[in-house]
């Protein structure tokens, strides 16, 4: 091994081709040391993706390089040609991207695809080619490595697509790993597993790991350094302990408070008014076998109870496939529960025909994951504000004046009805979507992984107007999340689930403290960051740190 | 974000109109003029019958000679065009709208999907000429029947078109959304899906066009379509042919007229494809 680093970035700057003077990314320097770990650390749109296509050699062509050089174990990737770089991606450097399934071909088996490096690469014969195959899907934990050999990508789960696609990017033993958000699609559970999976795997070859990631609790979990960005600038580097401790921009100390913590907030006062929202013996199943097909059927939900009370916000934590989700629109009666009751005030809208909902429709309204689909990007914003207003019978004109104020509210110019979705980033559209479903005053909301979208510091801050709006309107809230760290922040009970089943239900601070169910301490395990207080830039006290750090 | 800036590693960042496509609007809209300003184009009454100058070649009173009646070529070839590019048009119109209607209730009311999905599979079963044939029998040949014989056979790919965007979009969730908001079916539908239908719909209507000026060419030509006393393109061509060996250029011109200007229907209608394609728009590029 030579003494080359693995990754070494020297005052590289991008620009957009033929654009202004302005840089993408601006004199950005790092080393990714042999078996060392480097977190790239930012909001979107900071340049960490492009980073890492800077070092694969995938920069797109609107992208220029304005200076700086990058190495790869000695070789430089930028004027190298186009076969160079081809050689050097699979031997020296291999990169995982956030979402498996897109960056896996979906009629090619797994092992067919990882073969096809070894085939481009290697002139080892065929039956090499295979056991060197699975002997990677081995090495990455695959459970049954000659099944998904064989497997589609859609046969296998999300964690295990993300095995196989780290199967494939080091089935050559590269010096570089380059990891794109790896985790960011998977729930915690998956994520941890993969996590020290690739602790692991870095250790045993020896190699540097780029990890791109917006999220310091997995940085406090993996880095061994960190660069932080913002717009292309690198506002701080620096061991981990260091940043973490005493971090010295203060955008650093921004992203830092930013993080959720494991410890609760202070519970609210018991409003001692009846639940806005009361659902018992909620069941539902999917797939009823039809006139040619016999699916297995799926239970989304069974006997789920709960309520809610104005002004409190209860939190419905799981992964996916719990089923937090199918409770959520069952709510919201954009499903129809097989079983069981929805009593919104004192209506039981789980048995009402369509016709007869359009009444309680108004009191339940819902905010949803992801803040670019949830508008329609065609109609001016106003419009999907005002919608509500008009289809219950207000004049055109007094519902634009109402959705102004409402703008306002939610921390937007009013002015601003006039334009489109586009022109909003993810936050301000997530705050259009809390102004919409304000517009008719409802009794309850129900945010559907409402902040999962959005960066740290963004989602801080719909959170913190999530709970001003729902003190001043006395508004239950039914907050669904997979999140165990926003469900403690945002949430005076919590009610955790899995495959359709509540399995612990109570307050944050003994479902965080004493869960009851193995199924709850292994989501508290795994929430990345654990163990460390990113508000008060240190560890979290061994023994009773929870109940200390609360009062 | 990733994928953006990946898609775009691959495309030329130039966008141009290609030659062929200017081409192809320079000649659509000089028959679109001509068709409008017919009376003054033409040299001669189209429907003025000579014996004394039967089959005549080219000439400065008959600019593209005359046909076995003595008629101007030139002068039925003009108002062809308008008989030709109203058909096309009025067709493709009526095809698109009828077929968007069924298409958005199909793809919203499931109720109903079954049912009419079956009759249009029914439609797309029978060869569309076979169609207008019997169409045209049951009515008699005039303008309006030879529309709706020609559109009806279109519907059911419009209606599959529709029916897929409405189903691909219905579930999104700023449609669920507007379900929340207590927003009626109609609405929704009319607001939220049918407008995403449009981009896809534009460019079936330009092959609708195209294929029903041929379609009504090939009913003139069988006998089944618009008597020669209203000049089209496809009895034109039907009257020539059996002067085809004194003459060839009888069946020749209005040919190629005919395929000029569905070739350029076609190829503007790809144009409009790529351009409101965003999967093929080229250049694009977010940095993220």
């Amino acid at each position: 091994m030579s003494a080359e680093p693995a990754l070494r970035i020297s005052h590289l700057s991008l620009g957009l081709r033929g654009g202004d003077r302005r840089l993408l990314m601006d004199d950005l320097s790092l080393e990714v040391g042999e078996a060392e770990t480097v977190c790239l650390v930012g909001e979107s749109g900071s340049g960490k993706s492009l980073t890492a296509l800077a070092t694969m050699g995938l920069l797109p062509s609107a992208v220029d390089v304005r200076g700086g050089a990058i190495s790869v174990a000695g070789d430089s990737v930028l004027d190298a040609s186009r076969k160079r770089i081809r050689d050097m991606r699979a031997s020296r450097m291999g990169m995982i991207f956030q979402e498996p399934m897109t960056a896996l071909n979906p009629v090619v088996t797994i092992g067919a695809q990882i073969d096809e490096v070894l085939r481009i690469h290697t002139s080892k014969s065929a039956r090499q080619r295979k056991g060197d195959v699975l002997e990677v899907l081995e090495s990455v934990n695959m459970p049954d490595p000659r099944g998904a050999y064989d497997a589609y990508p859609h046969q296998l789960s999300g964690g295990q697509r993300q095995r196989a696609m780290i199967a494939m990017a080091l089935v050559l033993k590269p010096r570089l790993l380059i990891a794109d958000e790896p985790t960011t699609a998977l729930d915690v559970t998956t994520q941890r597993q993969i996590l020290s999976l690739i602790r692991d795997l870095q250790t045993r070859f020896r190699m540097g790991v780029l990890f791109i990631t917006h999220d310091m609790g997995v940085v406090a979990d993996i880095a061994d350094r960190v660069v932080v960005l913002r717009h292309g600038k690198t506002v701080e580097q620096g061991e981990v302990m260091q940043i973490l401790r005493t971090p010295a921009a203060d955008y650093t100390r921004e992203l830092l408070q930013a993080v959720p913590s494991l410890v609760p907030r202070a519970a609210t006062t018991e409003d001692a008014a009846g639940p806005a929202l009361k659902v018992s013996g909620l069941c539902k199943t999917y797939g009823a076998s039809g006139l040619f097909s016999k699916r297995q059927k799926v239970v989304a939900a069974a006997d789920v109870d709960f309520e809610v009370r104005p002004g409190r916000t209860l939190g419905i934590v799981g992964e996916s496939g719990s089923g937090k989700s199918t409770v959520a629109r069952c709510v919201m009666r954009l499903l129809k529960p097989d079983a069981g009751k929805v009593v919104v005030g004192d209506v039981d809208i789980a048995d009402q025909p369509e016709s007869a909902l359009r009444d309680v429709r108004r009191r339940v309204q819902l905010v949803f994951q992801d803040p670019y689909r949830s508008l329609n990007p065609r109609l001016p914003v106003g419009e999907s504000v005002t919608e509500g207003l008009t289809n219950y019978g207000m004049a055109r004109q007094e519902a634009l004046e109402r959705a102004r104020d409402l703008m306002q509210r939610v921390g937007l110019p009013g002015d601003s009805l006039g334009r489109y979705p586009h022109e909003f980033s993810g936050g301000q559209r997530q705050r259009i979507a809390i102004a919409r479903a304000l517009s008719l005053s409802p009794s309850v909301i129900v945010a559907d992984e409402a902040v999962s979208a959005l960066d740290v510091v963004i989602q801080k801050q719909v959170l913190d107007l999530l709970r001003d709006l729902q003190r001043e309107m006395g508004i239950a809230l039914l907050f669904i999340t997979h999140d165990l760290r926003v469900a403690a922040q945002v949430c005076d009970d919590i009610l955790v689930m899995k495959s359709g089943r509540v399995v612990e239900f109570g307050a944050p601070a003994d479902v965080l403290q004493s869960p009851a169910h193995a199924y709850t301490r292994e989501l508290i395990e795994a929430a990345p960051g654990r163990n460390w207080d990113f508000a008060r830039f240190a560890p979290v006290q061994a023994a009773g740190a929870l109940s200390d750090a609360r009062g | 974000m990733l994928q953006t800036l990946l898609s775009s590693v691959t495309r030329p960042a130039i966008a141009r109109t290609p030659a062929l496509v200017l081409l192809a609007s320079a000649l659509l809209l000089a028959i679109v003029v001509i068709a409008f300003l017919a009376p003054w184009v033409a040299t001669h009454d189209p429907n003025a019958i000579q014996p004394a100058v039967r089959l005549k070649p080219a000439s400065a009173d008959f600019l593209l000679g005359t046909d076995s009646f003595g008629r101007d070529i030139f002068s039925r070839l003009v108002f062809g065009a308008r008989a030709s590019l109203l058909i096309g048009v009025v067709s493709a119109i009526a095809a698109i709208l009828a077929g968007l209607f069924i298409g958005l209730v199909c793809g919203y009311y499931p109720s109903v999907d079954m049912l009419l999905m079956r009759v249009m599979d029914g439609l797309m079963a029978i060869p569309g000429v076979l169609l207008a044939i019997a169409f045209v029998a049951l009515w008699g040949a005039s303008i309006s029947s030879v529309i709706i014989a020609i559109a009806i056979p279109e519907i059911p790919r419009v209606v599959r078109l529709a029916r897929s965007v409405v189903l691909a979009t219905r579930h999104e969730p700023y449609v669920e959304a507007a379900v929340t908001l207590g927003t009626p079916g109609w609405k929704i539908v009319w607001r939220h899906l049918m407008p995403n239908t449009l981009p896809s719909l534009i460019v079936q209507a330009t092959y609708i066009c195209a294929s029903a000026i041929m379609l009504e060419a090939i009913l003139s030509f069988i006998g089944a379509g618009l008597g020669s006393e209203i000049p089209t393109w496809g009895n034109m061509i039907a009257d020539g042919r059996l002067y085809f060996q004194i003459k060839p250029s009888i069946v020749f011109i209005p040919a190629a007229v005919l395929s000029a200007c569905v070739l350029s229907m076609n190829i503007i209608g790809d144009e409009v494809r790529d351009r409101l394609d965003p999967r093929l728009k080229k250049g694009g590029m977010r940095v993220g």
